[in-house]
Formats: structure tokens, sequence, C-alpha cells
């Protein structure tokens, strides 16, 4: 019970001997939170294979209709992020992987496999694929998660 | 048993104050003055004649929808709603808080976060880069709301 109370104590302290002002750089995780975080749910890495998350970096300038392209640094960063994450990454989950050909890169998760199974029925006509919104890439719509951005709070950027 | 629990209670109390001194409470007014004056900069650079910005123009732009834009994106409205002072909705179905600073006063108060999406969405809809002028009546009318 006293060591659990002091616990606290020695983080205070950390906090307290930070020099002041110190804006700690935000980790490659926190970017890809707050970028990809902005205009939908940050999706959780592992749902899609390596290749799918470079093509779709590759590509940012024109994403699904839209202009969602990053300064260097923030796209470096995702980058890193996004490989050591992915289904196949060091730090993926390959089940997700599940009837995904090696020459197919697919750019939505909700044309992965897996998700496909998982979500048969709300692929009956009318929820997942009418034109323009595709909800069902709102996860969170139906999903207690978290991953939203701050709005794309730019570290780095142009223009 | 008491001790630790007061200590902590001192602690907090201590930590608190140091961090207001460190980090004053932000100022958004002033940052978003900070930002207009920059593209006010920008504009007089452009145009020495530049008289200021205008929140009607800004208005006007912000519903405006212009010809060539984005088939998905057709107006800064669309995705802000023509009240800036609704919540607006991206494309995905992700709210958008209001753009309207009477409803979001951290709004316009960061430079690069202003930069970033002047780039983005002025390529989106307007299928260019916007004038500092067309930023300044922007932030202006939003101001205004
Ligand atoms: C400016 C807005 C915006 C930003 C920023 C953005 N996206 Fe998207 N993204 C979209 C839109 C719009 C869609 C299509 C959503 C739909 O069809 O419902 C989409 C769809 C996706 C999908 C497919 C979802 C599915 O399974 O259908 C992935 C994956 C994705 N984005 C990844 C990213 C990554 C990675 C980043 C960060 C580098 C990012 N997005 C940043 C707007 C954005
Ligand atoms: C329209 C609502 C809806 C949307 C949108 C949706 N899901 Fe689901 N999801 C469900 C339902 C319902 C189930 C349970 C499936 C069943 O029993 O038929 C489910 C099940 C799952 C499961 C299985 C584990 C679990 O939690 O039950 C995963 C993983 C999952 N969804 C991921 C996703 C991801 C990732 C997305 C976005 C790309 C998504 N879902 C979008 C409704 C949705
Ligand atoms: C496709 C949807 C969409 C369209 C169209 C759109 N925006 Fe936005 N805008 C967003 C999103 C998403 C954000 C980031 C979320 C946030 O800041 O809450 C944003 C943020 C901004 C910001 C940053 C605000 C800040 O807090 O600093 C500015 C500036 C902005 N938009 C201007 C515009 C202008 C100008 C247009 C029209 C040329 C426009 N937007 C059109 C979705 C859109």
């Amino acid at each position: 019970m006293t060591r659990l109370a002091l616990l606290p104590v020695g983080v205070l302290l950390a906090a307290m001997l930070l020099p002041a002002g110190a804006a700690l750089a935000a980790t490659p995780q926190q970017t890809y939170t707050t970028q990809c975080g902005a205009c939908h749910m940050a999706y959780p890495p592992t749902l899609l294979p390596a290749r799918s998350w470079k093509a779709i970096v590759a590509n940012l300038r024109h994403h699904f209709g839209e202009d969602a392209s990053l300064g260097r640094r923030d796209t470096a960063a995702i980058s890193t992020y996004l490989a050591d994450n992915a289904a196949d990454g060091p730090l993926g989950n390959r089940r997700f992987l599940m009837g995904v050909s090696p020459d197919v890169t697919p750019m939505r998760i909700t044309d992965m496999p897996f998700w496909r199974v998982i979500h048969v029925r709300l692929l009956r006509p009318g929820i997942g694929t009418g034109p323009g919104i595709r909800k069902a890439a709102a996860c969170n719509l139906c999903h207690n998660v978290s991953g939203n951005g701050e709005g794309g709070e730019g570290g780095e950027s142009g223009g | 048993m008491e001790l630790p629990i007061r200590l902590i209670a001192t602690l907090v109390l201590a930590s608190s104050v140091t961090a207001g001194m460190a980090t004053a409470a932000p100022n958004f007014a002033s940052d978003r003055a900070a930002i207009l004056a920059h593209y006010a900069a920008e504009a007089r650079k452009a145009d020495p004649g530049f008289k200021g910005f205008s929140a009607a123009a800004g208005r006007a732009f912000f519903l405006a929808h212009p010809a060539g834009a984005r088939p998905a994106t057709p107006s800064c409205s669309y995705c802000h709603t023509t009240d800036p002072r609704n919540p607006g909705r991206t494309r995905a179905g992700k709210v958008i808080l209001p753009m309207a600073v009477s409803r979001t006063p951290s709004r316009f108060t960061k430079l690069s976060k202003v930069r970033l999406w002047f780039r983005r969405n002025c390529q989106s809809v307007y299928r260019r880069q916007c004038t500092a002028v067309e930023k300044g009546n922007y932030i202006t009318f939003m101001a205004s709301q």
C-alpha cells in the first residue's frame, strides 16, 4: 500500500523536474494518431499488409478523393510506424492476412477478406457500399474504439 | 499512511503551480492575431495597396462552389456546413468541431495546423493554393462568427 501510494510521487517529481516548457517531440505513433485520425479514426495498422500502407502513404495527395498530404518529416514517421505495425510487420498480427493473395494490394480495410467475412451481414445492400460516403470505413460508428486525432495538428507543413 | 497522502497532495499542488508558471494559459486571441498579422504581411508583399481583410469576402469564399472543385469536395461549407457555428462532418463520417471562433476558441491559433489545412482544402475545393488575402478573409470571417 505504501509503495503504491509512493509511486505517483515519483511520477510527479519526474514531471516537475522536466525543464519548463520542454515540449516532448511527438512519437511516430502520436503523429500517426493525430494526422491519420483527423478525417476518420486512426485505423489500427495491423488491419492491412505493409504494402497496402506503403501504397496509401505514397499517394496521400489523391486520397479517396481528397488531398491528405503531409510534410516530409511526418510522412516518414508515419511510414515507419505503419511498416512496423502492419499485419506482416514485426509487431503486427498475420492473422488479418487470411485470404489475401500476395500479389494483391488492398487499399481498404473494408476490402480485406477477414473484414468481409466478419461483416457479411452488413454487406447486404444499403449499409457498406453506397456512393459517396462508405460508412463501413467509420468503424467507430459501431465499435467502441479510440483512435481520434486532434484534427491534424500540423507538426510541419507547407503553403 | 497519512504522510504519503499529505505528501501527494502537496506535490500535486506544487506541480500544478509550477506547471501554471511554466506554461502560461494559452492566449488564443493573441495567437490568432499573430497568424492574421502573418497573412497581412504576405498580402502587403504581394500588393502594397492591401487595405485589410474582409469578413464579408471571407463568407463569400467559404460558401462559394468554385467551378473546378473536385466532385467529392464542392465547397468549404460542404464539410464545415453553411453555418460555421455548427459542427461539421468529414466525408468519412467524423464530426468536425465548429469553425466559428465563438464555438471553438482554439481555432486558427497554430500556424502549422492552419497552413496544413489551407494547403489541402484549397487544393481540393479551389484546385489551387489560396492567396494570403483569401486566408486572412476566411479567418476574419470565422473570428466574427
Ligand atoms: C483529409 C482527410 C483525410 C486524412 C487526413 C486521411 N484520410 Fe484516410 N480517408 C479519407 C477518406 C475521405 C476516406 C474514404 C472514407 C470512406 O470511403 O468512407 C479515407 C479512407 C482511408 C482508408 C480506407 C478505409 C476503408 O477500409 O474503407 C485508409 C486505410 C486510410 N484512409 C488511411 C489513412 C492514413 C494512413 C492516413 C494518414 C497518412 C489518412 N488516411 C489520412 C480521408 C482522409
Ligand atoms: C455498421 C456497423 C459496423 C461498422 C461500420 C464496422 N463494424 Fe465491425 N462489427 C460489426 C458487427 C455487428 C460485428 C459483429 C459481427 C456479427 O456478429 O455479425 C462486428 C465485428 C467486428 C470484429 C470482430 C470482433 C468483434 O469486435 O466482434 C472486428 C475485428 C471488427 N468488427 C472490425 C471492424 C473494423 C476495423 C471496422 C472499420 C473498418 C468495422 N469493424 C466497421 C459492425 C460494424
Ligand atoms: C472534405 C472536408 C473538408 C472540406 C471540403 C474543407 N475542410 Fe477545412 N477542415 C476539414 C477537417 C477534417 C479539418 C481538421 C479538423 C479540425 O480542425 O477540427 C479542417 C480544418 C480546417 C482548417 C484548420 C482550422 C484550425 O483550427 O486551425 C482550416 C483553416 C480549414 N479547414 C479551411 C478550409 C477551407 C478554406 C476550405 C475550403 C477551401 C475547407 N476548409 C474545406 C475538412 C474539410
